[in-house]
């Protein structure tokens, strides 16, 4: 696989084929940000699209020396944050995508703790919910989200905390947390 | 340790661990990366070992949740709207490159405003001048000498300018000068006759000093007085508005009697 610099360096010459790798690479990571944060699939692919397309036109602006994803996370997550206010502007009448959770038996229906996660972090406020992914999923640290965001990392703290709190609730309700936390085998 | 330290230490353990090691973070292999400050904390304090395992046990459930695969292959739709993109600069450049589209049309649009601008101009210069009356001298008050009757002091003439708003429609009228008729002897005459009382004994006085020898005289006063007497009545009717002929005004004119008479009737 090629290393990050020279994927970069190929798709500045306009090599279609980097073009290609470039989007195989960071698919999964971000259709899926897209997913989580937007809850729609549709929508979902075309953010990932244009987040993929506004990246490698803005390749000549990436800093070599820092990391890809969370460059690519960035744009990613201003991007949704863009079609998240869309749909608030959106006239009320139509059942609003968010009304509707994606709800794909291949996803949900095979683990019914995954399920049950879905919906809480559906259930959760867009920057709730967009901190505990970028934390618990992307595996993103403090000071990069606190970049991503453009946040403080106390604020970051307190959403994350609070994030986490709404999602144990959330599962508690449904039976899915152990109720004694000693019988977790581990620790 | 407090509990609050202990919050802290782990966020920060935890924190640090997505940061470098990005390892898979189960509760079996975070227990060995705790360090002992924080083990004998767990120990004692139920809450804090319930709150980081809830963490740790929250954590590894989202990161259990299966990765999301797009329907669509998002690679060719990417790498088609970039070809697309390509295809656009390239069509467009020439375009821009184009310097008639450039400068073609600022140069074409100052001219027609510059010629709509004359057009303008030109337009209300000509109505201007074709509405405005031509000047005609102000009518004046009658000669009104002063009371004590000093000649040295000059008369208060006081111009009666009629008000353009009063007449706005009022017709042109042409100067004197062009009148058919005008004759400028016959004026020369009227000012004269204006300027003082017209005599019959002035005009006998004038008729032998300027008339030549052998030339009529009664018929030639006859002629002069009804002629004065013609002009007096008809400047009366034009009323006070021209301006009077002073004494040296006068002794200028005085070539007009020598022209009358070369060209009076000879009796003879």
């Amino acid at each position: 696989m090629t290393d990050e610099p020279d994927l970069v360096a190929d798709c500045l010459k306009g090599s279609e084929t980097a073009y290609a790798e470039f989007v195989c690479r960071f698919e999964g990571l971000v259709f899926g940000t897209c997913l989580r944060m937007l809850r729609d699939r549709h929508e979902a692919e075309d953010a990932a699209q244009e987040i993929f397309v506004r990246a490698i036109r803005g390749l000549k602006g990436w800093d070599a020396s820092r990391p890809l994803k969370p460059w690519l996370l960035t744009i990613a997550a201003n991007l949704c944050r863009t079609y998240l206010s869309k749909r608030k502007r959106q006239p009320v009448g139509a059942e609003l995508p968010e009304q509707l959770p994606d709800r794909r038996p291949d996803e949900s229906d095979a683990n019914e703790l995954q399920a049950a996660v879905a919906d809480g972090l559906a259930g959760l406020r867009d920057d709730y919910r967009q901190v505990f992914l970028l934390y618990h999923e992307q595996g993103l640290s403090y000071e990069e989200m606190s970049e991503l965001t453009a946040k403080p990392v106390g604020t970051l703290k307190t959403w994350l905390h609070r994030a986490r709190g709404q999602m144990l609730e959330f599962l508690r309700a449904r039976k899915m947390v152990p109720e004694n936390w000693d019988d977790v085998p581990g620790i | 340790m407090t509990c609050q330290e202990f919050d802290e230490r782990a966020e920060a353990g935890f924190d640090e661990l997505l940061r470098h090691g990005r390892v898979d973070l189960s509760p079996t292999s975070l227990e060995g990366t705790l360090p002992d400050g924080l083990r004998e904390h767990l120990g004692e304090c139920g809450k804090c070992r319930r709150r980081l395992r809830s963490t740790i046990w929250l954590h590894a459930t989202v990161q259990s949740l299966p990765k999301p695969i797009p329907e669509r292959k998002l690679a060719d739709a990417v790498v088609a709207e970039l070809k697309r993109d390509r295809s656009k600069q390239k069509m467009s450049a020439p375009l821009i490159a184009k310097p008639i589209r450039q400068t073609g049309r600022l140069p074409v649009l100052r001219l027609v405003v510059a010629l709509a601008t004359c057009v303008c101009l030109a337009i209300f210069v000509s109505r201007r001048s074709a509405n405005q009356p031509v000047v005609e001298a102000p009518a004046l008050a009658a000669n009104s000498m002063p009371a004590d009757g000093n000649p040295e002091v000059a008369p208060t003439l006081t111009p009666e300018i009629t008000p353009k708003s009063s007449t706005p429609h009022s017709p042109l009228s042409t100067p004197r000068s062009k009148r058919p008729g005008f004759s400028p002897l016959l004026h020369g005459l009227e000012m004269m006759v204006r300027s003082r009382p017209v005599e019959t004994e002035t005009l006998k006085e004038a008729s032998k000093t300027l008339l030549p020898s052998g030339f009529s005289q009664i018929s030639f006063e006859k002629k002069i007085a009804a002629k004065a007497v013609e002009i007096a009545s008809a400047t009366r009717s034009v009323g006070a508005g021209v301006k009077p002929v002073t004494d040296s005004a006068g002794r200028a004119f005085s070539f007009l009697w020598q022209d009358l008479a070369m060209t009076a009737p000879n009796p003879n």
